[in-house]
């Protein structure tokens, strides 16, 4: 029993120390220090960290393999927010999961231990110790979560890591396109996740989904599910495994964001993040492989890109692009095996693919050397690639195959004309209607233009005015289906409207802070959505606040061009970007919460609401990361330094309480 | 084409020569070579090409004026050199007028941006009249805001409404780096094609599907075929209205990725710095790039307008408010209160580039400064052991002076000498097991000569362990195809874990075991020959004895080593061993070609120890004892290590003293390592001479290591004379040191000989780390965490990159942008022949890219060169 209590706490500590590692290296920011005395602060606390983290792994490894047991769940915390909802945030182990925290501890410790050296004297050394402290939370997290929820929360935190860590030299607008197109990626994928989510709940209810389908016999726990149901679930799993493993068709952005440091990209696009998807899968495995034909999706997808990725590789004359999409095309087969149902095999292959890519992409630098120094191994490796893959093709399709493979089969191409140029092009239609409309009034237009930040809250859009009221007063009152339906539609409108905002950021802040209260308001008028409504509008003060900060000392002249602002304002950047993760429901924010349970709402109101629903969240947080990106990153300008227009520490420190306690607040009157 | 603006019809390989001086010169990676980036320039002063190049390549013509603070904080810049600097550079005519200009220096900010100039403003509302009076005084100065032109390639995005570059590039750079790849590529399609343009052409008329989404094959291959002329003609036709925009549009073309065009241009000009030959040239990747940007534009809009003449003229009236104005008003209006009076004549000259440069100069002065300070201390003279019992040459290079200072503290009975470290071996090699020649020598000369390396007896262990070593290279590099990816994750991918904790905690142990398993194989030298017959790839094998005795003579007189010979001379080459560093070569010898010095160094020795040879130099003047033996030797810079070579051909009884020897250097390695730890500021201050060289070693064998030396930072001074002059005196590890007997030199024959190499070498290392430290981002190659090697020719950073050239933040960081103060203990007179005696070196010295002074034994006093060579 003791040792069940120990195996508890050393998973619990392995979960949450690289939490505490974060928010302590956080904190380092209100006592300026030399950058030596940083460094050295910051190596030693996470070198603790990173210490406890592998031994706690170490530890309930060999106590779970002596102690024999299957599998190991445990409950965190328990809400009931309404009358027919409640979540429990579960912990699920068992030795998979395991030897995957044991392989993930052992990377993000070494890499932490390295970086000391590597980053020495790098600008961004503490950011990067905190960005990894994420991303190790967020990877154990999926790991070890006993329910989507807290996968999908997991999920979101590797996906912003990742935005964060690609975008690490924020000042290369080609780091900052890449970042951007890996987290429009994730976003898109994720609301997959968010999908199967509602799905489990609503078929379920509160149960630890892993434990049971391990535990109880899965069929009859599926059985009461349709197999329509059962293939809309797969498909809601499968869709976030494409997007955070790369896999057909969305092979294209993994390569293009090496552009992070060397051991960043090594951890993320080696190691651990591109195989958190085949973990998903084995995770789920109950599920999809009950679902018939299922199978046959996931072996063709997983050929697809094994095949495709593999042709890509070819003809990479980079070292990194040339492993990325190695590393996709073993991800590709991974799939594929797990179509067969061989788990245990995908599983020993995920982790020895993680090991060598990690490897390969550390010492890729050294290829110079190799090939200087190694010309015999070089010729009879020469006489391998005989056996390559072009030479199973007649030789005059080798230029189309060689066009197809430069240009990545021009899956990027196709997927934007079909999916994202439409919506795009919605989204300047809706902007030129708003802004129109704008311009034409000049009350509003003094209004919305309104500096001060106590009118923001008045000084929405102009249609938000005439909506607050009319149709607010119905939606609080007695949401009847028709207003309820047309002020969905404005959140539409707005949400898409913020997307095409291309002159002003904080016009685009406000319409998508305002598409998501709509849509609010659409759904519900009772208790639950509160925890929703504080959580928005206290995150939309912060970021607003922050954003009129900066205005007020630098212009920001439109939204075609990256500004660099980070520079000047690394502080109110930072609480800016707290503010913006707030509004796109980011897992520390009380929104996201409020989210799971809005959704959980619609799901009763019908299937369109879900999916309008859905797509105004996507489209929000699309457009609120593309101003955070334009705003803050880009070329660095020439000369600011000693002149202090940030934020001072403790102002700062004012503003993140508030976002903290605006979300707690949240949860207390949401509870209670 | 007739009725062209010009009176020459437009020729495109003109246009090319006449742009590609401004491109990079940097060769592939592997032969990475210190050069002076801005040498286009070289025939302006010094700090108009500074100001000229920062607008053409829109870098920053200084250091930020903070980094200038913090250095004047430090006390590297002395408040002495200050006033001389603001007295050289502003017309001061008051007590008053030095204040205000002291009040700039230190206070002086740039503001940008008018939101910002009125915030702070407003900040206080009793600075409220003080802005309004300062905006008055800024408005009497005359206007000096420039109109900046819009780009070219701006005016075609805006047309398009997209930036037209992210598309067309990545297409490129994916095209040029599969064709002259050298060996990433799994399957080197393009490689079979006999030039660029036919390979780009043979895919456009032979793929199926198209180039690129938005490129039609048939008229993309149209606009391609035909001579260079007309394809550029008819494509720049479409784009232009008017011929007149055809120059500038090429220009703005190549320049907007220097990498890549730099590297175009390296390769046409000489095929040979590839190991795999390739044709291309910056006539054919200008062509393709601009046929298919005319795709991309003919995709996008069905209504495209050509450019005209009128459109520049009207995106250029545009005006925008001037950035250096609001600087001023806000300098304005935080003066001291007494200090605010109208003073047009010095407000006009204020500016963040006039202050910039004052400061800049202040730098240099205070560090020129400090020399002549070491320079005159009086020390203890050199220890009399004539003839020395050891006497040891080594590298001008600034790392090998200060191993040479902590010798001759370690073992007082030993002189050392400096000679740039081809030691007047300029010569091709050819190592036993590699097709490619290395070239060993300074980049400005071209040998004529090749040196082979042969094996001795027969060739057992050709292949060692080839199965250990195949598995290796899968795993680094190899298991990128489907195959053998699957099978390696089963089985080298759970052992690269252990690989991999290994290397992180035991990089020394990987060391030995690699040096165990690689056992020495003896090789030897073809260095002579009797014939000049025997040649290899239009290459002489070998030097007549003739050629030898004359190298070996010019390389003794010029370093004055005539007499007094030592029982043991040394010679010392030096190189650099560094893991997972795609910029190893730029550790490596700058005098020969960024290659390690080794071989010179055993040539060397080889030939002072021939009796032919030496009988030829005693013809010439030089009696080199019968019992002087030469001894070759290679001092690794990043271990401290050091090697000697060709031991077993030494007679015997001179081996106990070489034993001893060693353990002098031993010693020195053991103090010169210390003294290195302590730039590295992970490294305790009080470290022993054993840690020191174990951290050393850590470093050059860590793979997680971006700093595994620091180079030649901070290298800015070169001293040419007699070891007396220096004999002791602590120069903190930043000058290079070419021996030098001015009595043997009374016409500075020598000595203009010496300066031939000396300049550009130690020079050029000088400017690059100068430049690179400069604007990192584009003089140097930014920061390495995130470098990619693209197909072994150069690094970019992720995926479809313009190659970065220069060197690296972590080796510059550390540097202080100063230029090589040059010493040459000679009359001026002799100085200024010397130089004007060698057309090359008279732009460097007339426009100031180094700086020379001259000193006497006499009064031991440093004084700047007076007059410039060439006259004025």
């Amino acid at each position: 029993m003791i040792a069940v209590g120990i195996l508890r706490a050393s998973v619990m500590i392995a979960l949450l120390s690289p939490l505490f590692s974060a928010i302590l290296l956080s904190l380092t920011y209100f006592k300026t220090s030399s950058p030596k005395q940083l460094e050295k602060v910051t190596y030693r606390l996470l070198r603790f960290f990173g210490l406890l983290i592998l031994s706690s792994a170490i530890v309930a490894f060999f106590l779970w393999y002596g102690l024999h047991l299957a599998y190991g769940s445990f409950s965190l915390a328990h809400f009931t927010i309404g009358p027919d909802f409640s979540v429990t945030f579960r912990i699920f182990f068992d030795g998979l999961s395991l030897i995957f925290l044991l392989t993930s501890s052992l990377i993000t410790a070494m890499v932490i231990f390295f970086s000391h050296r590597y980053l020495h004297r790098d600008p961004g050394y503490r950011r990067f110790f905190i960005v990894i402290s994420l991303f190790t939370f967020g990877i154990n997290l999926i790991i070890l979560a006993g329910s989507f929820d807290l996968i999908f929360a997991g999920w979101e935190i590797v996906g912003l890591s990742s935005y964060l860590l690609i975008g690490y030299f924020w000042h290369r607008p080609k780091a900052i396109a890449a970042a951007c197109r890996a987290y429009y990626v994730y976003r898109v994928c994720d609301l997959g996740l968010l999908a199967s989510l509602l799905i489990t709940h609503f078929f379920w209810h509160d149960i630890s989904i892993f434990s049971d389908l391990v535990n109880l016999n899965h069929h009859t726990v599926l059985s009461e599910v349709s197999s329509s149901w059962k293939w809309l679930l797969s498909v809601c799993i499968l869709l976030p495994v494409l997007g955070k493993s790369a896999q057909f068709p969305l092979c294209f952005w993994l390569p293009k964001a090496m552009e992070g440091p060397t051991h960043s990209s090594a951890i993320f696009y080696g190691s651990l993040s591109i195989h958190a998807g085949v973990f998903l899968l084995i995770r789920t495995m109950p599920i999809w492989h009950n679902t018939p034909g299922f199978d046959y999706l996931l072996a063709f997808i997983g050929i697809t890109t094994a095949v495709s990725a593999s042709i890509f590789a070819l003809v990479q004359s980079n070292i990194k692009g040339q492993i990325g999409y190695a590393s996709i095309a073993q991800v590709g087969l991974m799939l594929f095996e797990l179509s067969l149902g061989w788990s245990t095999i995908a599983f020993i292959h995920m982790i020895g693919n993680a090991f060598l890519r990690c490897f390969q992409l550390l010492v890729s630098s050294s290829i110079l050397t190799t090939h200087l120094h190694m010309q015999n191994v070089i010729k009879t490796w020469q006489r391998l690639k005989k056996f390559s893959l072009p030479e199973m093709v007649p030789k005059r399709l080798w230029p189309s195959l060689f066009v197809f493979a430069i240009n990545e089969g021009f899956f990027e191409a196709i997927l934007k004309t079909l999916f994202v140029r439409p919506v795009l092009f919605l989204a300047d239609i809706f902007n030129a209607i708003v802004n129109v409309k704008i311009r034409r009034s000049p009350v509003i237009h003094r209004l919305v233009e309104a500096p001060r930040p106590s009118f923001v809250f008045f000084s929405l859009s102009p249609l938000a005015i005439v909506l607050s009221f009319g149709v607010l007063l119905d939606l609080l009152l007695r949401q009847s289906e028709v207003v309820r339906l047309f002020s969905l539609g404005i959140a539409f409108m707005l949400s898409l409207a913020a997307l095409g905002e291309k002159e002003n950021a904080l016009r685009g802040l406000k319409l998508a802070t305002f598409g998501n209260l709509f849509a609010l308001l659409s759904i519900t008028n009772s208790k639950p959505g509160l925890l929703y409504l504080i959580g928005l509008i206290t995150s939309a003060f912060v970021a607003i606040e922050a954003l009129q900060f900066i205005r007020k000392r630098r212009t920001i002249p439109d939204l075609k061009n990256h500004h660099g602002l980070y520079q000047q304002f690394p502080l109110a950047g930072t609480v800016l970007l707290l503010g913006v993760l707030g509004v796109v429901s980011f897992p520390f924010a009380s929104t996201f919460y409020g989210e799971d349970i809005l959704l959980n709402l619609t799901i009763g109101l019908g299937v369109h609401y879900l999916i309008i629903f859905q797509f105004i969240f996507i489209v929000c947080g699309l457009a609120l990361i593309r101003f955070y990106s334009l705003v803050m990153f880009g070329k660095r300008n020439n000369e600011i330094k000693g002149l202090d227009l940030d934020f001072r520490p403790w102002q700062a420190l004012i503003r993140v309480a508030i976002f903290f306690l605006g979300n707690a607040s949240a949860f207390f009157l949401a509870l209670s | 084409m007739t009725a062209h603006a010009h009176d020459e019809p437009f020729c495109l390989t003109c246009e090319m020569a006449r742009i590609a001086p401004l491109l990079p010169r940097q060769p592939p990676i592997k032969d990475f070579i210190h050069q002076n980036i801005l040498q286009v320039f070289i025939d302006q002063p010094f700090d108009n090409a500074l100001l000229h190049a920062a607008k053409t390549f829109k870098a920053r013509p200084y250091m930020d004026l903070t980094y200038y603070r913090d250095r004047f904080a430090d006390g590297a810049i002395t408040e002495q050199a200050l006033a001389l600097a603001v007295k050289s550079n502003f017309a001061v005519e008051d007590d008053d007028d030095l204040r205000v200009l002291n009040h700039a220096l230190f206070h002086y900010l740039a503001i940008f941006d008018e939101t910002t100039l009125q915030f702070l403003a407003k900040q206080k509302s009793s600075n409220r009249d003080r802005f309004a009076l300062a905006i008055a005084a800024a408005n009497e100065l005359p206007d000096s805001s420039t109109k900046e032109a819009p780009t070219l390639r701006h005016l075609i995005s805006l047309q398009l409404n997209t930036k037209i570059d992210h598309v067309v590039n990545a297409l490129l750079f994916r095209l040029i780096g599969s064709y002259i790849d050298q060996g990433v590529s799994l399957w080197p399609y393009l490689d079979r094609f006999d030039s660029f343009l036919s390979a780009v052409r043979h895919l456009a008329a032979h793929s199926h599907v198209r180039l690129a989404y938005f490129v039609r094959n048939a008229d993309f291959l149209d606009d391609i075929s035909g001579p260079y002329t007309a394809c550029a003609v008819n494509l720049l036709k479409r784009l232009f209205a008017d011929p007149a925009l055809y120059q500038d549009y090429i220009r703005e073309s190549l320049l907007h990725h220097p990498g890549w065009s730099g590297m175009v241009n390296v390769i046409s000009r000489d095929a040979k710095v590839l190991p795999k030959k390739q044709r291309i040239d910056l006539e054919s990747m200008f062509i393709v790039k601009t046929a298919l940007e005319w795709q991309l534009i003919k995709h996008r809009v069905s209504t495209w307008k050509p450019i005209s003449l009128d459109d520049v003229a009207h995106a250029t009236s545009q005006r925008e408010s001037d950035p250096s104005r609001f600087s001023l008003i806000y300098f304005l209006a935080t003066l001291p209160r007494h200090l605010f009076t109208p003073r047009t004549a010095l407000l006009k000259s204020i500016s963040l580039v006039s202050l910039q440069k004052t400061w800049a100069e202040a730098l240099e002065n205070s560090y020129y400064g400090s020399v002549a300070e070491t320079f005159s201390a009086r020390k203890e003279g050199l220890a009399d052991h004539r003839p020395p019992k050891f006497q040891a040459i080594f590298c001008l290079d600034d790392r090998e002076f200060s191993f040479a200072t902590h010798l001759e503290k370690e073992s007082p009975e030993t002189e050392t000498f400096g000679f740039p470290g081809f030691f007047n071996i300029d010569c091709f090699f050819r190592p036993y097991n590699n097709q490619a020649l290395l070239k060993l020598c300074p980049v400005h000369l071209e040998p004529k000569h090749v040196v082979m390396e042969e094996i001795k007896g027969k060739k057992k262990r050709r292949e060692q362990r080839p199965v250990l070593e195949l598995a290796s290279f899968i795993a680094r590099h190899g298991a990128n195809s489907i195959v053998l990816g699957f099978v390696s994750a089963y089985t080298l991918g759970h052992l690269s874990l252990f690989r991999l904790l290994l290397s992180f905690f035991h990089p020394l142990k990987i060391m030995q075991a690699k040096q165990l398993m690689a056992k020495e194989e003896t090789t030897s030298l073809v260095f002579q020959h009797s014939d000049a017959s025997s040649r290899f790839d239009d290459l002489i094998v070998g030097y007549t004895a003739d050629e030898l005795a004359e190298r070996l003579f010019t390389a003794l007189r010029s370093m004055g080593l005539t007499k007094d010979f030592a029982r043991l001379v040394f010679v010392f080459g030096h190189g650099s061993s560094s893991v997972n560093n795609p910029h190893f070569a730029a550790y490596d010898c700058g005098a020969c070609a960024g290659k390690p010095g080794a071989i010179n160094a055993r040539v060397f020795a080889a030939m002072a120890n021939s009796q032919e040879v030496r009988a030829r130099v005693q013809e010439m003047g030089i009696v080199i004892p019968h019992n002087t033996v030469f001894v070759g030797g290679c001092h690794d810079t990043t271990t401290d290590h050091v090697e000697f070579f060709d031991l077993a051909q030494l007679p015997e009884e001179i081996l106990p003293q070489v034993l001893e020897f060693s353990d002098h250097i031993s010693r020195a390695s053991g103090t010169n390592a210390v003294e290195r730890c302590r730039a590295f500021a992970i490294v305790a201050p009080s470290t022993s001479p054993k840690t020191a060289l174990l951290e050393a070693q850590h470093r050059a064998r860590a793979l997680f290591e971006p700093r595994p030396e620091l180079g030649h930072t901070n290298a800015s001074l070169c001293f040419i004379g007699r070891k007396s002059l220096i004999y002791q005196k602590d120069f903190q590890r930043r000058a290079f040191y070419q021996s030098y007997d001015s009595t043997l030199d009374r016409d500075g024959r020598t000595l203009s000989s010496i300066l031939n190499a000396a300049i550009p070498v130690c020079g050029g290392i000088n400017l690059d780390y100068y430049f690179s430290r400069l604007d990192p981002a584009i003089y140097g190659c930014g920061t390495k965490l995130s470098h990619n090697v693209c197909s072994l020719v150069g690094v970019g950073n992720g995926l479809d990159d313009d190659l970065r050239t220069g060197l690296p933040i972590q080796m510059t960081e550390l540097h202080d942008p100063i230029r090589l103060l040059i010493v040459i203990e000679q009359d001026q007179d002799v100085i200024l022949a010397a130089i004007a005696a060698q057309p090359d070196l008279t732009p460097w010295v007339k426009n100031a890219w180094v700086k020379i002074a001259s000193i006497s034994d006499q009064d031991r006093q440093v004084r700047m060169l007076q007059r410039s060579p060439g006259g004025r």
